[in-house]
């Protein structure tokens, strides 16, 4: 429920952006830090982020 | 999260083992009773300590460890204590045990030995204290666990330093979510740096030497725009502190202002409440006379028929005096004449027929007069008894002149109350302002000012130094992708991914902060026009800070100083205190402690009708004299359980029973 709450304004801002970023990797990148908000959690969640973003970058999202 | 048992061991005035249970799955309003002194506050302490090892006091200083020790224990020299949670969290099964044992009985020993456990479905968490943490951070607990008074200094902590306060809005932010987004972009912030790393040890990889003065260059020029970016963030929130600092002092200006026009506006009213007064003592003394002379007004009503009866019968009298008086008269010549001999009037010689005539007349005479003496003399004290009662009827008092008076004190009683409501007002006003505080005041704001000045022009200098850079950088970044390596160009699209990400997040921020400040006042107003006694407050609006004011039906913002009432604050407080519970991305029970001790029946009736909608879970920490039997009928039907804490003496110490 959080997680959809956040990503609903996340997707909002996306979309008035015209679309720079997948919703999807938005959606997981906050799901990420929910589920990891402590500040020891901060080298592991930057890490499963940065895989996230290293997968979506030879997919689509900023290739226009 | 839901509470479904709490397994007490020597902690506080539960000496051994003793437990409390929420039957079912612990949902509902739980009622915990007992006197002062039971044990009641040292449950809800016990689960605090539980799960963060630390009670803080109202001041937000830690309650001493060594404290919670049951003192039969402590006799005993058996310095162990703790407290086990059962509890149910997103469907699955959690217990928290916490517990220390020490050979001393001393603080720092208990702190050594702490010792905490939790298990989520039967495995045992790796890191307990990070575990507690992600399920409810101490800092958003004061949502949760608070008692009467509490909920009472929440609103003090609204108005006061701006230390408390931002401390306050960071744990209603936390408890919102707003910090997830905020973690986001800080992650993503550190992302770009990481992957910029890396481009540049691949170009050095690549280029050989070639491209180390290129890489070289980028580095520093990314590395002077973070650097810099970060100092303005700080100094931003400096900037915000600043202006938040100087907002508070000048409102308290504007306050203190506006109260010594009021000071002006004392003197008057004491002025008008004299007038007014005096006339409202002109009026009661009116009342009083009326009110004296009422009884004449009655019998007055029968004075006309006395005033009648007296004038027929002095009439009468005078008639039979008057008669008297003549036959007196008569007599007295009859009996001259017969002495004489002689007529009075022409002195011719009576015959002695004549004078037999005359014998019998004047006995006949006195006859009459002697009838006439038995008739009583006439009342001389008549007219004085008849002009008094003729006076009085002019003074009848008329219902029309007592409605009007009574009406005309009412109306000078109602504008006597007002005036002294406002001069009690500025009375209170005026007696906390210091004369020194303007000049302070006035002082500090200019400080803040100067340095808020002086902190923007140093950010606009490292912006227009960004500025610069950031060009530079785009130009070595322009450089860096006309290398044609295909490496480079997927390290290139990772980056350019992760601007608009940052970017996102950033808008996200604020844009999440605005809403959720919305949806809560929007709540909280409708939990206020559920809670509230009077019916002309009609909205809360909620501030930046997120303050409260109340709004009346007539559209008037009134601050604290005008709603102040130990009732409408703690009102105001619970209606905020609902709406982030609602709205919060924390879901944990309500534990109240005494809340209603400083309520009026109505608004502690209105409150307990609204309790079982502020939480899954709702616990209160009652005595008897604030939840009274009657007072189960509000909360129909949510009861799930009731439980009574009792102390029984200084070795058993308290149980927890059945009630």
């Amino acid at each position: 429920m959080q997680v959809e709450e956040l990503f609903e304004v996340l997707k909002r801002i996306n979309h008035e952006k015209g679309f720079p970023v997948d919703d999807d990797l938005l959606k997981r990148i906050i799901a990420l830090v929910v589920l990891h908000p402590l500040d020891e959690d901060r080298s592991k969640c930057q890490d499963e982020i940065k895989e996230l973003i290293e997968q979506h970058s030879g997919l689509k999202g900023h290739d226009h | 999260m839901i509470i479904e048992r709490i397994d007490l061991t020597n902690f506080g005035p539960f000496h051994g083992q003793h437990d409390l249970t929420f039957p079912g799955d612990g949902t509902g309003v739980h009622l915990i009773r007992g006197d002062n002194g039971q044990g009641k506050t040292s449950i809800q302490r016990a689960i605090l300590w539980g799960l963060y090892g630390q009670v803080l006091d109202r001041r937000g200083q830690p309650i001493r460890v060594s404290s919670f020790l049951n003192r039969t224990a402590l006799r005993d020299n058996l310095y162990q204590f703790g407290v086990t949670i059962h509890f149910n969290h997103e469907g699955a099964k959690w217990s928290l045990s916490r517990r220390t044992s020490s050979r001393t009985h001393a603080d720092r020993s208990y702190e050594a030995a702490l010792q905490l456990d939790v298990v989520r479905d039967g495995h045992v968490q790796p890191n307990p204290e990070q575990a507690v943490r992600r399920l409810i951070p101490q800092d958003v607990s004061r949502f949760f666990f608070f008692d009467g008074e509490m909920l009472r200094d929440y609103e003090e902590l609204l108005d006061q330093s701006s230390t408390s306060m931002t401390l306050l809005r960071n744990s209603i932010e936390h408890v919102l979510g707003i910090p997830y987004l905020k973690t986001a972009r800080d992650d993503a912030v550190q992302i770009q740096r990481r992957l910029e790393g890396e481009r540049s040890r691949m170009i050095r990889r690549l280029g050989g030497e070639d491209y180390e003065e290129l890489v070289r260059d980028f580095q520093a020029t990314s590395d002077r725009i973070a650097g810099r970016d970060r100092e303005v963030r700080t100094i931003d929130e400096q900037i915000a502190h600043l202006e938040f600092e100087s907002q508070e002092k000048k409102r308290r200006l504007t306050e203190i202002s506006a109260v010594r026009t009021l000071a002006e506006e004392s003197a008057r009213l004491e002025r008008e409440i004299a007038r007014e007064q005096s006339d409202w003592d002109t009026k009661a003394a009116q009342q009083r006379a009326l009110l004296t002379d009422l009884y004449k007004t009655v019998l007055v009503r029968g004075a006309a028929d006395i005033i009648a009866h007296l004038e027929a019968k002095h009439e009468a009298a005078m008639n039979k005096y008057d008669k008297k008086q003549q036959l007196i008269g008569r007599l007295e010549d009859t009996r001259k004449a017969i002495a004489a001999q002689k007529c009075r009037l022409c002195g011719a010689i009576l015959e002695p027929a004549k004078l037999r005539t005359l014998s019998a007349e004047a006995n006949d005479l006195e006859e009459e007069i002697k009838k006439l003496t038995e008739v009583p003399e006439p009342n001389l004290e008549y007219d004085h008894h008849v002009s008094r009662l003729r006076a009085l009827q002019g003074r009848l008092i008329t219902q029309d002149a007592f409605e009007g008076l009574d009406s005309g004190m009412e109306a000078t009683g109602q504008r006597l109350a007002a005036l002294k409501a406002k001069l009690a007002d500025v009375t209170d006003k005026l007696s906390g302002v210091d004369e020194e505080e303007p000049r302070r005041l006035a002082m500090e704001i200019a400080r803040f000012e100067r340095e808020q000045g002086r902190l923007s022009g140093v950010k606009s200098e490292l912006v227009n130094q960004n500025v610069d850079d950031l060009d530079l950088k785009s130009n070595l970044e322009a450089r860096i992708a006309s290398i044609d390596r295909d490496e480079l160009n997927i390290l290139g699209r990772k980056m350019a991914l992760v601007k608009p990400i940052i970017e996102i997040l950033e808008e996200a921020i604020s844009v999440y902060r605005d809403e959720q400040r919305e949806k809560v006042g929007t709540i909280a107003s409708d939990i206020f026009r559920e809670l509230r006694t009077k019916s002309s407050f009609s909205k809360l609006v909620i501030n930046d800070q997120f303050g409260l004011n109340i709004i009346t039906t007539e559209g008037l913002k009134l601050d604290r100083a005008e709603w102040r009432s130990a009732g409408e604050e703690e009102v105001v407080a619970l209606s905020l205190v609902g709406a982030l519970n609602r709205s919060a991305q924390i879901k944990a029970p309500v534990f109240m402690d005494t809340p209603f001790g400083r309520l009026d029946t109505k608004h502690g009736e209105r409150i307990l009708t609204f309790l079982p909608k502020m939480s899954e879970q709702v616990v209160l920490l009652v005595t008897d004299r604030e939840f009274r039997k009657q007072d189960e009928k509000f909360l129909a039907g949510h009861i799930k359980s009731d439980h009574t804490v009792v102390h029984k003496g200084e070795n058993e110490g308290s149980s927890i029973i059945a009630t």
